[in-house]
C-alpha cells in the first residue's frame, strides 16, 4: 500500500517545471464577490505529501479564462478531483 | 471608507449627434470639478456633441460611504434618489414622500445625501423632484445618472491616459488579486426631446413627417434617417439604399454613439443601466454571451436581454472581449427592437487586436485615440506595415459600403497580401481570422434560402402577401407548391457541432410597397447568428462597423461557419441587413443545440428530421423530450381576405405600432369564436369552435417536453404563460424558483423544460389583452391514449391502445367538467366560498371611480362590501403546502351591470375590436398550483369540458398546494375583454406548512386580504403585503367624466400633445389593488411638483399604506393578473431583495421589472422592514415607469415605525 | 499500523501548516465567508488557527478564527522565498 502511495508522490515529483490543469471539489469558489469554478493551469514548481503547488496559476474564470493570478497557489492533494497533463495552459475550452 | 463627490443639477445642452439634433433643455447631474468646463465646451460647440455631455458616471467600493452633495442649478426642485444603497430614509431619499422630510433641493440650494454602499453593482440614481412624464420633467431630459460600486479594494483610471479619474463612462478597473477589466457605462433612455438644426422636430426625409421618438443611449443616438439622408443627397455610398449600410463606418465614419472599445480577450462589464421612462428594451451584443446572473455560475447564458424603466443589469462577457473564439473587430450592441435600432439605439464594442498608442489612423484618417493595454495582461503586438491590425488591413474604400469578406462568397474572391497577413494559418469561407472550430468538431451542413412567398395566418384569409422566410433548400419546392405549410425554419443540432451553412439570397431585389410600407430595394440579405462561435468580421451576416459587410446579393450564396461548444438554448437568426424593412415579414428561424448524442425524430412518422418546430428528441443518456419552438410576432403586416389591410398606419413605413400579430406564421382571432350562442365563455373551446389553427403542441401524458420560445418581430413586449404547467426558472439550478410565465422582446430566447403529469388540454398565450384578442393562443394536447400520429417516446411505456374515440368538434356547448370533488382527498382542505359579483370601485379620495367594477369576494364579506362597510379589494387567498383547496365559485353577473353590451369599448381600446358581448359566466383561474386541467384550470380550453359558471350557478375547483410556490395570480378566463379590467382578478399565495394568517392590527385569524402576518411554529413572525399592480382600466372622474388616462394624468403637459403619443396598450388608467392615487388630482389642489408624494400635505394615499415596525421580517408579494403590453418596472425604495428567493447565490436588487400580465414575484426584504439600517421612515413603493405609471397613481408607501404605536401590533420574535 | 493514502495526505497538509506557523497565509473555502488572509498562529488537532487581516466580509476581520484546515479547497503560505501576498487596503 505503502508503495503505491510513493508512486503518485513520485509521479507528482516528476511533473515539476510541467504544466498542469487541476480542478477540485467545490463547485464555485468565491473572491470577493467574483465566483469561479476551482479549475487551475499552471506549472508545478513544488510536490509536497500534502499538497503540490503551481506557479505561475492561471484561475479559469468565465469572463477572463486566462486570468493570471498574482501569486502561487498550493492545492492539497486531499481535494483534488481531477488533472491533466494534456491540456495546455493557453488552451481555449468551454467553461459552462 | 467615506467618499465624497460634488454634484451640480445643470441645465444643458445636449447634443445628441454629429448632424446637430439637439435638446436645447437638456438637464444633467455633473461634477463640480467639469462644471465650468462643460459649459465653455457646449458654448463653442453648440452643433458637436461635447464629450463631457454625458450621464454622470461615479464609483466607489463596497463597504463605502458616499457623501454627495448636491447643488441645485435647475429651476425647480430637484433630488438624487439611489437605488440599491441603503440610508436614512428621513433625510437622504431625494424625495419628499409621505411624513419624511424633504430631501429634494429647492433651486439655488445645495443638500448633502450620505448613502452607504453595502454591495457591488450599479446605484442607479435619478430625480424625483420633478416626476412630469412630459417634456418638461426631470428624467425625460437627462436627470440621471448612476454609482457603480466596484469590489472592495478596487481603483480605476481613464482607459485613454492610464491616469486616475473622478468620473466618466468608460474606465478601466483594477484590483490587487483580481483581473483588471474595463468598464463601460450603456445607458438606454428614451423619449427625449429633439430638435434639428432649425429649432424643429427631425422631419423623417422620405415620409416628410415628424421623426418617431428619440432612443438612444448615454446622450446619443444615431438615426438611420440622418445618415440615409447623406446618401439621397449624393454625398456618400451612390448606389446604396440605407438601411443595409445604416452601421456601416466605410460610408459614414464611426457614429456619435457609445464605441466601447478594448483588445481582445479583455475582461469587461457593461453596466447596462435604463435611465429611461417608458420603453422595455431588449440589450443585444453581438459575439458575446453572459451570465443572466453574473454572481450565479447556474443562471441562463444569454446574449440578449430586455430592460425596463429604472432597472440595471450588469453585463460581463464570457471569456471576455473576442468571446472563446477571440474574435476581434466590431460587434454592434443594440436595442433589438428595430425602430429604436433604426432610430439609433445602438453603438459598438471595438476589439483591436494591435497596440493602439495614438499613432495610428482609421481608414478615413480620422485618429485611433490611444487605448492603455490593462496592467495584468500581456499588451497586443504593435502594428507594422505588414501586420497593421484591425481595421487597417481590410481593402475598404471610404464613402462607400464596406467590402465583401474573402472566400465567402461562391465565386467571389481571395485573400490580398495585408488580409493572407492578418489570416488564420488556414482561412477558409466564414472563418479568415479566428477559427472558432476545433478541427474534431463533427460538421453539420445546411442549404438555406430566404424566399418570398404569401402567407395566410387564418382561417378567415388574414393573409402577408409578400411573407419571406427562410426555408431549408431541399423543401423549397414543396413549400412554393403548397405541399408543405410556411413555418419558421428550426434546425436541430447536437452540442458540440461545427455548422457550414450555404446560405442563398432567393428573394427579389425590390420590397414592394402598400398601405403599410414604402417601396424597399432591399437587395441584399444575410444570416446573422446568435449564440454560436463566429469571426465577426466575415461571418456576422451584417453590415457592421469597419468590418465586412457579411451579405449577398439576389442570386448569390454565401457560406457561413460556426461552432456550437455546449448546449444551448434556441439560438436565433434572422437578416440584420434589411431587418426593418421585412423582418415582420417573417425573416426569422431558430437553432436549437440539444445535448450530446442526441437524434431528431419526425413526431408524427418516428423518421429522422433535422429541422420542424415540433420534433421528438432521443438521447441515449437522458430523458427523450418533444421539442418544440413558438416564435411571437409583432408588426404584423396583414390583409383581410378582400384585401383590406388590417391596421395600417397613418402613413407608410411609419413605425407607429403598424398591423397585427402572430405566432410561427398563423393566428386565432377570439372575435372569430364567439359560436353560436355568442358567449365568449366558450371561445377556447375545441366543441363550440374547431381547433385553433396555431401550434397544438402534441404529447402523450407523462412526457418531457421543452418549449423554446422566441419572439421573430418587431418592437414589443410580450407575455407567455402556459396554464397548468410550470418550470425552473433557471433550467440549470434545481434551487430557482417556479415559473408559468415569461416575459419576452425581440431576439431573446428561453427554454421551458417541464413535464406533462396528466392528459387534457392546456392553454398557452401571449395573454395580455390585445395579444390574447388578436389570436396569440394555442393549445399543448396530452393524450391518455395512442393516437395514430404521433410516436410515443421510446423510453416511456407504451401508450395503452385506444378505448374511445377523440373528442370532436360539434359547434355547440362544451359538455360539462367533471366534479373534481367527488375523488377521495387526503390531508387537510380548506374550503372557499366565492361570489363574482358587480359592485362599484372607487380608486381614491378624488371620486376617480369604475361604476362598473366585477371582483371576486368571499361570500361572508359580499354584504358588507355591498352596504359599504367594506372596502372592496382583490380576493386575495392563502393555504399552505399540503393543502387542498376547493374554491366553490358562484356567478352574480347581469348584463345590465356592463357598460358596452356589444363589448366594443370606445377607451380603452384594443386593435381589431368587434362585437364581443359581455359574458355573463366567470371563472377562476390560478397560476403555479397544481390541479388536472380537465376540471380545475377555471377555464373552457379545448377538448376540456365547461368550468365556467352562469348567473346563480356555481363550480368547485380543487387545487392542490404541493410546494411553496408564493404569489399566483387568480383571474378570470371566461372573457377577458369585459370581466378582467373591471377587476375580476385577485391573488392566491402559497405559505409554507402550518402557517396562520392573522390580522396585524387584531391578530384575529383572516380568511383574506392584502396585509397579513404569517405565523409558523418554525419561522420567524413575517409580514406579508400583497401588491396587485394592473392596468388598462376605465375610470371615470366625480363628474362622471370618462378619465383618458395616462394623458388625463400628465403633468404640466406640452401645450399641443401629439395624438400619436399613444399606443393602444398604454391606453386605460392604473391601479394597485384598486386604487390608484393620481398625481395629476394632487397637483390641482396643491401646485407644487415636489410635494406630490407628501402626506403632509395631502394625508396618506388612497393606495396600500403598509406598516411595519423596523427590523420586522417582510416579504411582498407582487402580482400582475392584468392586463396590457405595456411591461411596468416595481422599486421600493431603500430596499433590497433576492431577486430569486429560492436561490442563495442570487443577485439583490432593488427593483423588479417587465411586470405585464401574469408576471408574479416575492421579495423578501433584506433585513426586513427599513433594511439592514434599520431606518424608520416612509418608503415610496412605485413603479420605474415616469411615463406613465408614476403619474397615474402607481405608487404607495411601506410605513416602518421606531416606536411602539397603539393599534400596530409588534410581531412575537 | 499502515496508513491510508487519505491519511498519509492528511498529515502530509497538517505538517505544512505547523512548519508555517508565524506565516502570512492565503486560502480559500467553499463555504462562507469564502477567503481568508492573516497569519498562521497555532494549530489545534487538523485546524488552524489565524490572526485574520482579510476575509470576503470586513466585519469578520481582525480576529482569530480557526479553519479546519480539510476545508481548505487552495491555498499559498509566504516561506520568504517567492512571491508575497498583497497587503489588501481600502482604496
Amino acid at each position: 500500500m505503502g508503495l503505491k502511495e510513493e508512486d503518485l508522490h513520485g509521479k507528482l515529483e516528476m511533473l515539476k517545471g510541467e504544466e498542469l490543469l487541476v480542478i477540485t471539489k467545490a463547485t464555485q469558489l468565491n473572491l470577493l464577490g467574483q465566483v469561479f469554478r476551482p479549475i487551475f493551469s499552471g506549472t508545478v514548481s513544488d510536490v509536497q505529501l500534502g499538497h503540490i503547488t503551481l506557479t505561475p496559476v492561471i484561475i479559469k474564470m468565465v469572463n477572463a479564462p486566462f486570468y493570471r493570478f498574482p501569486f502561487p497557489l498550493s492545492i492539497p492533494l486531499e481535494q483534488i478531483v481531477s488533472y491533466s497533463t494534456d491540456v495546455p495552459s493557453d488552451m481555449a475550452f468551454p467553461l459552462t | 471608507m467615506l467618499r465624497k463627490y460634488h454634484v451640480v443639477a445643470i441645465p444643458i445642452r445636449i447634443v445628441l449627434n454629429t448632424f446637430g439634433d439637439h435638446n436645447p433643455n437638456g438637464m444633467m447631474y455633473v461634477l463640480k470639478e467639469n462644471e465650468e468646463k462643460v459649459k465653455q465646451s457646449v458654448k463653442e460647440n453648440p452643433f458637436m456633441p461635447v464629450h463631457l455631455v454625458q450621464p454622470l458616471i461615479i464609483r466607489a467600493n463596497e463597504g463605502d460611504t458616499v457623501e454627495i452633495l448636491l447643488e441645485n442649478k435647475l429651476p425647480f426642485h430637484a433630488g438624487l434618489h439611489f437605488q440599491q444603497a441603503e440610508y436614512d430614509v428621513r433625510t437622504a431619499d431625494g424625495a419628499n414622500v409621505g411624513l419624511n422630510e424633504d430631501s429634494t433641493v429647492p433651486p439655488g440650494g445645495s443638500y448633502v445625501y450620505r448613502i452607504n454602499v453595502v454591495k457591488e453593482g450599479i446605484y442607479f440614481f435619478s430625480d424625483l423632484g420633478h416626476p412630469s412624464s412630459s417634456e418638461n420633467g426631470s428624467n425625460g431630459n437627462g436627470l440621471f445618472g448612476a454609482l457603480f460600486v466596484e469590489r472592495r479594494f478596487s481603483w480605476w483610471t481613464d482607459p485613454e491616459t492610464g491616469k486616475p479619474m473622478n468620473s466618466g463612462v468608460f474606465a478601466d478597473i483594477h484590483h490587487p488579486i483580481l483581473p483588471s477589466f474595463r468598464e463601460y457605462a450603456w445607458v438606454f433612455h428614451d423619449e427625449m426631446e429633439v430638435d434639428d438644426l432649425t429649432g424643429n422636430r427631425p422631419i423623417h426625409h422620405l415620409t416628410n413627417q415628424e421623426e418617431s421618438s428619440f432612443h438612444g443611449a448615454n446622450y446619443r443616438f444615431e438615426p438611420i434617417n440622418r445618415r440615409q439622408q447623406l446618401i439621397a443627397e449624393g454625398v456618400v455610398c451612390p448606389n446604396c439604399e440605407g438601411e443595409e449600410v445604416h452601421h456601416d463606418s466605410w460610408v459614414y465614419g464611426d457614429p456619435s454613439t457609445p464605441i466601447l472599445r478594448g483588445y481582445v480577450g479583455d475582461p469587461a462589464k457593461v453596466r447596462v443601466v435604463h435611465g429611461g421612462l417608458k420603453e422595455t428594451h431588449v440589450f443585444h451584443y453581438h459575439v458575446h454571451q453572459w451570465l443572466s446572473d453574473p454572481d450565479d455560475l447556474e443562471s441562463e447564458i444569454i446574449d440578449a436581454q430586455s430592460i425596463s424603466p429604472q432597472t440595471h443589469y450588469t453585463v460581463e462577457p464570457l471569456y471576455g472581449l473576442g468571446s472563446l473564439q477571440g474574435s476581434f473587430g466590431d460587434s454592434v450592441i443594440h436595442c433589438h427592437l428595430y425602430p429604436h435600432f433604426a432610430a439609433g439605439m445602438w453603438g459598438l464594442n471595438r476589439v483591436f487586436n494591435t497596440l493602439q498608442d495614438g499613432s495610428q489612423c482609421y481608414p478615413n484618417g480620422v485618429p485611433i485615440k490611444p487605448l492603455h493595454p490593462l496592467p495584468d495582461r500581456k499588451a497586443p503586438p504593435k502594428p507594422t506595415a505588414e501586420r497593421p491590425g484591425f481595421p487597417n488591413f481590410i481593402p475598404g474604400k471610404v464613402g462607400y459600403k464596406a467590402p465583401r469578406p474573402p472566400l465567402g462568397i461562391v465565386g467571389g474572391r481571395g485573400l490580398t497580401e495585408l488580409e493572407r497577413h492578418a489570416a488564420i494559418v488556414k482561412p477558409r469561407p466564414g472563418a479568415v481570422f479566428t477559427d472558432p472550430c476545433p478541427e474534431d468538431a463533427p460538421i453539420r451542413e445546411f442549404n438555406i434560402s430566404l424566399i418570398e412567398l404569401p402567407i395566410t395566418y387564418n382561417k378567415q384569409g388574414w393573409h402577408d402577401p409578400k411573407g419571406r422566410i427562410y426555408v431549408l433548400d431541399e423543401d423549397l419546392e414543396d413549400i412554393c407548391a403548397g405541399r408543405k405549410e410556411p413555418e419558421p425554419l428550426v434546425i436541430h443540432t447536437p452540442a458540440h457541432t461545427a455548422f457550414t451553412i450555404n446560405y442563398t439570397n432567393r428573394l427579389p431585389h425590390i420590397l414592394d410597397g402598400d398601405a403599410f410600407q414604402f417601396v424597399t430595394r432591399a437587395y441584399e440579405t444575410g444570416f446573422h447568428i446568435h449564440f454560436v462561435k463566429f469571426d465577426v468580421l466575415v461571418n456576422d451576416g451584417a453590415n457592421v462597423g469597419w468590418n465586412y459587410d457579411s451579405s449577398v446579393l439576389p442570386g448569390e450564396t454565401i457560406q457561413y461557419c460556426y461552432y456550437a461548444e455546449s448546449e444551448l438554448k434556441a439560438w436565433f437568426f434572422h437578416d440584420h441587413l434589411y431587418p426593418n424593412a421585412h423582418q415582420q415579414h417573417g425573416v426569422f428561424g431558430s437553432g436549437v443545440v440539444h445535448p450530446r448524442f442526441t437524434e431528431f425524430l419526425d413526431s408524427r412518422t418516428g423518421e429522422p428530421v433535422v429541422h420542424g418546430t415540433q420534433i421528438t428528441s432521443k438521447n441515449p443518456l437522458i430523458p427523450d423530450y418533444r421539442d418544440f419552438a413558438l416564435f411571437v410576432q409583432d408588426f404584423t403586416l396583414l390583409f383581410d381576405k378582400n384585401g383590406k389591410p388590417l391596421q395600417p398606419p397613418k402613413f407608410p413605413s411609419s413605425d407607429d405600432d403598424p398591423g397585427l400579430f402572430g405566432v410561427n406564421y398563423k393566428n386565432e382571432p377570439l372575435q372569430f369564436r364567439l359560436g353560436k350562442d355568442c358567449d365568449p365563455a366558450y371561445t377556447f373551446s375545441s366543441y363550440t369552435n374547431e381547433d385553433p389553427v396555431t401550434p397544438i403542441l402534441r404529447a402523450y401524458e407523462g412526457d418531457p417536453i421543452r418549449i423554446r420560445l422566441l419572439q421573430g418581430s418587431q418592437e414589443e413586449s410580450h407575455s407567455f404563460n402556459v396554464h397548468g404547467l410550470r418550470w425552473h426558472k433557471e433550467r440549470g439550478s434545481l434551487n430557482s424558483s417556479l415559473k408559468e410565465q415569461q416575459h419576452i422582446g425581440i431576439s431573446e430566447s428561453f427554454t421551458m423544460e417541464t413535464y406533462i403529469e396528466r392528459a387534457g388540454d392546456y392553454l398557452w398565450a401571449f395573454e395580455t389583452e390585445e395579444d390574447l384578442w388578436n389570436g396569440l393562443w394555442g393549445l399543448i394536447r396530452a393524450y391518455d391514449e395512442k393516437v395514430p400520429d404521433l410516436i410515443s417516446l421510446s423510453d416511456r411505456p407504451e401508450p395503452l391502445k385506444r378505448s374511445k374515440p377523440l373528442p370532436e368538434f360539434t359547434g355547440d356547448k362544451p359538455p360539462q367538467a367533471e366534479d373534481p370533488t367527488i375523488l377521495p382527498v387526503e390531508g387537510p382542505v380548506r374550503y372557499f366560498d366565492v361570489v363574482a359579483f358587480h359592485t362599484k370601485l372607487t380608486y381614491n379620495d378624488f371620486g376617480d371611480h369604475d361604476p362598473h367594477g366585477i371582483i371576486f369576494a368571499l361570500r361572508e364579506d359580499q354584504e358588507a362590501i355591498v352596504n359599504g362597510t367594506k372596502k372592496p379589494e382583490p380576493l386575495i387567498i392563502r393555504a399552505n403546502v399540503g393543502d387542498t383547496v376547493e374554491v366553490t365559485l358562484t356567478s352574480e353577473l347581469e348584463s345590465e351591470k356592463f357598460p358596452f353590451l356589444d363589448g366594443i369599448y370606445p377607451y380603452p381600446v384594443v386593435k381589431e375590436q368587434a362585437y364581443y358581448p359581455p359574458s355573463l359566466r366567470i371563472s377562476l383561474h390560478p397560476q403555479l398550483i397544481q390541479y388536472d386541467v380537465k376540471t380545475s384550470a377555471g377555464e373552457t380550453v379545448g377538448f376540456n369540458g365547461d368550468q365556467t359558471v352562469g348567473l346563480g350557478e356555481k363550480r368547485t375547483y380543487r387545487w392542490v398546494v404541493d410546494t411553496q410556490v408564493g404569489a399566483c395570480g387568480l383571474w378570470d378566463m371566461a372573457d377577458i375583454r369585459n370581466h378582467k379590467s373591471h377587476g375580476a382578478f385577485g391573488a392566491f399565495i402559497a405559505e409554507p406548512r402550518g402557517t396562520e394568517y392573522v390580522d396585524p392590527y387584531t391578530l384575529q385569524p383572516v380568511a383574506s386580504g392584502a396585509n397579513v402576518v404569517l405565523r409558523n411554529p418554525f419561522l420567524a413572525d413575517m409580514r406579508e403585503f400583497v401588491v396587485i399592480m394592473h392596468d388598462g382600466v376605465r375610470l371615470y372622474d366625480k363628474q362622471g367624466q370618462v378619465i383618458f388616462d395616462p394623458v388625463d394624468g400628465i403633468l404640466v403637459p406640452p401645450p399641443e400633445m401629439d395624438e400619436d403619443l399613444l399606443d393602444t396598450y398604454d391606453q386605460g388608467s392604473r391601479g394597485i389593488n384598486y386604487r390608484s392615487e393620481r398625481l395629476i388630482n394632487r397637483y390641482r389642489k396643491h401646485p407644487k411638483l415636489h410635494e406630490l408624494f407628501s402626506s403632509k400635505v395631502f394625508g396618506d394615499p388612497a393606495t396600500p399604506v403598509f406598516e411595519s415596525y423596523a427590523g420586522d421580517p417582510v416579504t411582498i408579494r407582487l402580482v400582475t393578473p392584468a392586463e396590457r403590453r405595456r411591461a411596468h418596472s416595481f422599486h421600493l425604495h431603500g430596499h433590497r431583495w433576492r431577486f430569486d428567493t429560492k436561490d442563495i447565490e442570487s443577485r439583490t436588487e432593488a427593483f423588479v421589472g417587465f411586470h405585464v400580465a401574469g408576471a408574479v414575484k416575492n421579495l423578501e426584504l433584506l433585513g426586513g422592514a427599513g433594511a439592514y439600517g434599520k431606518f424608520p421612515g416612509d418608503y415610496l413603493y412605485r413603479s420605474g415607469n415616469i411615463r406613465w405609471d408614476i403619474e397615474q397613481g402607481m405608487w404607495g408607501i411601506l410605513r416602518v415605525h421606531d416606536k411602539p404605536i397603539a393599534e400596530l401590533r409588534p410581531l412575537e420574535q | 499500523m499502515v496508513q491510508s493514502f487519505n491519511d498519509k495526505k492528511e498529515e502530509g497538509i497538517i505538517h505544512y501548516f505547523r512548519k508555517n506557523i508565524g506565516r502570512r497565509a492565503f486560502m480559500l473555502t467553499e463555504a462562507f465567508p469564502f477567503m481568508f488572509i492573516g497569519k498562521i498562529k497555532s494549530l489545534v488537532e487538523d485546524m488552524v488557527v489565524l490572526d485574520v487581516e482579510t476575509t470576503s466580509v470586513p466585519a469578520l476581520e481582525g480576529k482569530e478564527w480557526s479553519v479546519h484546515i480539510h476545508s481548505i479547497e487552495v491555498f499559498y503560505i509566504e516561506t520568504g522565498i517567492g512571491a508575497k501576498i498583497p497587503h489588501l487596503k481600502d482604496s
